[in-house]
């Protein structure tokens, strides 16, 4: 009975252990990076600052540079993330704040890029660019200025 | 024979499985070398093909950057219980044109500093006859100042340059306490905005302009000589906190003397009926009437915006001052909601009222409302008490319902063209996307 016992407790932790693990992966995969280009002045950013910067508040680099707005399309998972996480805004408010913008001249909404993959490419070929990609696709020739889950 | 037969049957087929490789083996190899050579010439010049499609791609997304299409739709269905008509054209027949609005917009980026926008904006109000809400050229001297010229929409309050992006705001439509206070949306001149950081991490914008605009009402017609404007906004995170001035200097020219005839025979004969003070100022008031040619208008704003994505409170006050005899006006508004996934109740309390005791607001009959209501020189007051319901269908288009109950007359109008009663309900239902 008691090595019964035993192999039932030894069973239950290993399957914490693995239910752990899956539901760490998880989050790990759900991780946003937040990245400028490699030679970029800004070295690191917090959500408020992020916030600004995609809504259009902030609209130019501590050097003075106007910033170039990357996004991923609209109903991208990472988008929708990307907005909850840093403005605490859904696909539908995101679209009514830049109908805002746009309606009063104010702005037009970022460039819509496919995916991770290419708003990295459009990062190196603009030291201007910032945008939001999956931590996996990061290359040498970006820096990531804020991770977020 | 027969084993004869299946020998040579035997070293046809291993001759026939044979030959291919013996003839490959055979290949000269000066030939496989150019082979390998052309394959990667073929190779090189598919590499050299997708870099010019990149290269021509990027070249014709950056003419496409150039011009840019947005548009914005709102359709709905209104009705009130009382026959009295709304500031809004509601009345109790159902009405499909109160809410119905079309708009258009194209931005021409002209260089990387200047654009030219265009917008165009059909009201169901006006049969959808078109105007143009915006038509402007503006230059970026930096990123955070710009400079605009044209056509342009007055900024007097919080939503007042996107009166008609029903998407773009909460409720129905924008509150006509406040929002129908100004009887100027659009004005030709030029304006400014400036934006910077500010205290505290707070952003900091100041918006100012210059202008002039000519609206007419009936055989009314209103000629704001020149308008100007200062508003600044301060906002951190969720808050923000903006007020400001309007000052216009307007002439009235009130049309053909002789009609207005007529109508002065039955407002002097409600007058004749006044206690002799009353009507004294009555005669002082109706002279001036007649003999004022420029009007000076004030409006004062200030607001206090809280939107944190979840929950929003909105709350707006504005003074409208006239510096001759029509009656100063004071309203607000407040307004919160809860946003629950893609639905969001809101609420409003807004209310309007009359500061001066003018004596035109106060003398009912058949002639002087139509024409003190059509110069909106009466007396107003009521509260409105709204409740809605917004749900996002999806990502750039949301179904709204509203609920008005308009009460607290006080023996005026209202936002009515005549007293309605105790109190008055319209219920509007929209859909309000944008492209």
């Amino acid at each position: 009975m008691r090595t019964l016992t035993l192999h039932y407790l030894r069973l239950l932790t290993i399957t914490s252990i693995a239910i752990f693990n899956f539901t760490f992966t998880g989050y790990a995969l759900a991780d946003i990076a937040i990245i400028v280009h490699r030679d970029s002045p800004l070295a690191n950013a917090t959500p408020e600052e992020i916030s600004k910067i995609f809504l259009a508040k902030t609209k130019t680099f501590p050097n003075g540079q106007k910033i170039k707005l990357l996004d991923l399309e609209e109903g991208d998972e990472t988008r929708d993330k990307f907005y909850k996480a840093v403005a605490n805004k859904t696909p539908s408010q995101v679209k009514a704040y830049w109908s805002r913008l746009i309606f009063t001249g104010k702005g037009q909404p970022p460039q819509v890029l496919i995916d991770s993959e290419e708003i990295i490419e459009a990062i190196e070929e603009d030291p201007n660019g910032i945008g939001y990609v999956d931590p996996e696709a990061i290359t040498d020739s970006v820096k990531v200025i804020l991770t977020i889950q | 024979m027969k084993t004869y037969w299946l020998t040579l049957n035997s070293l046809l087929v291993v001759s026939l499985l044979f030959f291919p490789l013996n003839s490959w083996s055979e290949i000269d190899p000066g030939l496989e070398a150019d082979i390998i050579k052309l394959e990667k010439k073929l190779k090189k010049l598919e590499k050299k093909d997708k870099k010019r499609n990149k290269s021509l791609n990027k070249k014709f997304n950056r003419h496409l950057d150039r011009i840019k299409f947005n548009g914005f739709i709102s359709a709905g269905i209104a009705s009130s219980d009382v026959d009295a008509e709304h500031v809004t054209l509601i009345d109790d027949t159902k009405n499909y044109q109160a809410d119905a609005v079309i708009g258009f917009q194209g931005t021409f980026t002209i260089n990387p500093k200047t654009q030219a926008i265009l917008q165009f904006v059909a009201r169901g109000i006006d049969r959808h006859n078109v105007e143009a809400e915006w038509a402007y050229i503006s230059h970026s001297f930096t990123p955070d100042f710009t400079v605009r010229g044209g056509r342009l929409r007055l900024p007097t309050y919080n939503i007042s340059e996107i009166l008609e992006v029903g998407y773009a705001y909460p409720w129905i439509r924008p509150v006509p306490e406040v929002y129908n206070q100004a009887p100027f949306t659009s004005y030709y001149g030029v304006d400014f905005y400036f934006n910077k950081p500010f205290i505290f991490g707070s952003d900091i914008l100041f918006q100012g302009m210059n202008g002039t605009d000519v609206i007419t009402i009936g055989d009314i017609t209103l000629v704001a000589e020149t308008m100007y404007g200062l508003y600044v906004n301060i906002s951190k995170g969720p808050l923000t906190i903006r007020g400001g001035a309007l000052v216009a200097a307007s002439s009235l020219d009130l049309g053909d003397p002789s009609d207005l005839i007529s109508d002065f025979g039955g407002l002097l004969t409600d007058a004749a009926a006044l206690p002799p003070e009353q009507k004294a100022e009555f005669d002082e008031q109706l002279a001036s009437l007649f003999t004022f040619s420029s009007l000076t208008t004030e409006f004062y704003s200030f607001g206090v915006l809280y939107d944190d994505g979840n929950l929003f409170f909105h709350a707006e006050a504005a003074k409208l001052r006239q510096l001759g005899i029509i009656p100063n006006n004071v309203s607000y508004y407040i307004t919160m909601g809860r946003r629950f996934n893609k639905l969001m109740p809101y609420t409003i309390f807004a209310k309007q009222y009359t500061i001066d005791d003018i004596i035109f607001g106060k003398v009912t009959g058949p002639y002087i409302a139509p024409l003190a209501n059509a110069i909106g020189f009466d007396a107003l007051e009521h509260a409105t008490y709204s409740f809605g319901l917004r749900y996002d269908i999806m990502s750039g288009t949301t179904i709204k319902f509203q609920l008005d109950h308009l009460t607290a007359f006080d023996k005026t109008r209202g936002n009515f063209n005549s007293i309605p009663g105790n109190d008055a309900q319209i219920f509007t239902l929209s859909v309000d996307a944008v492209f």
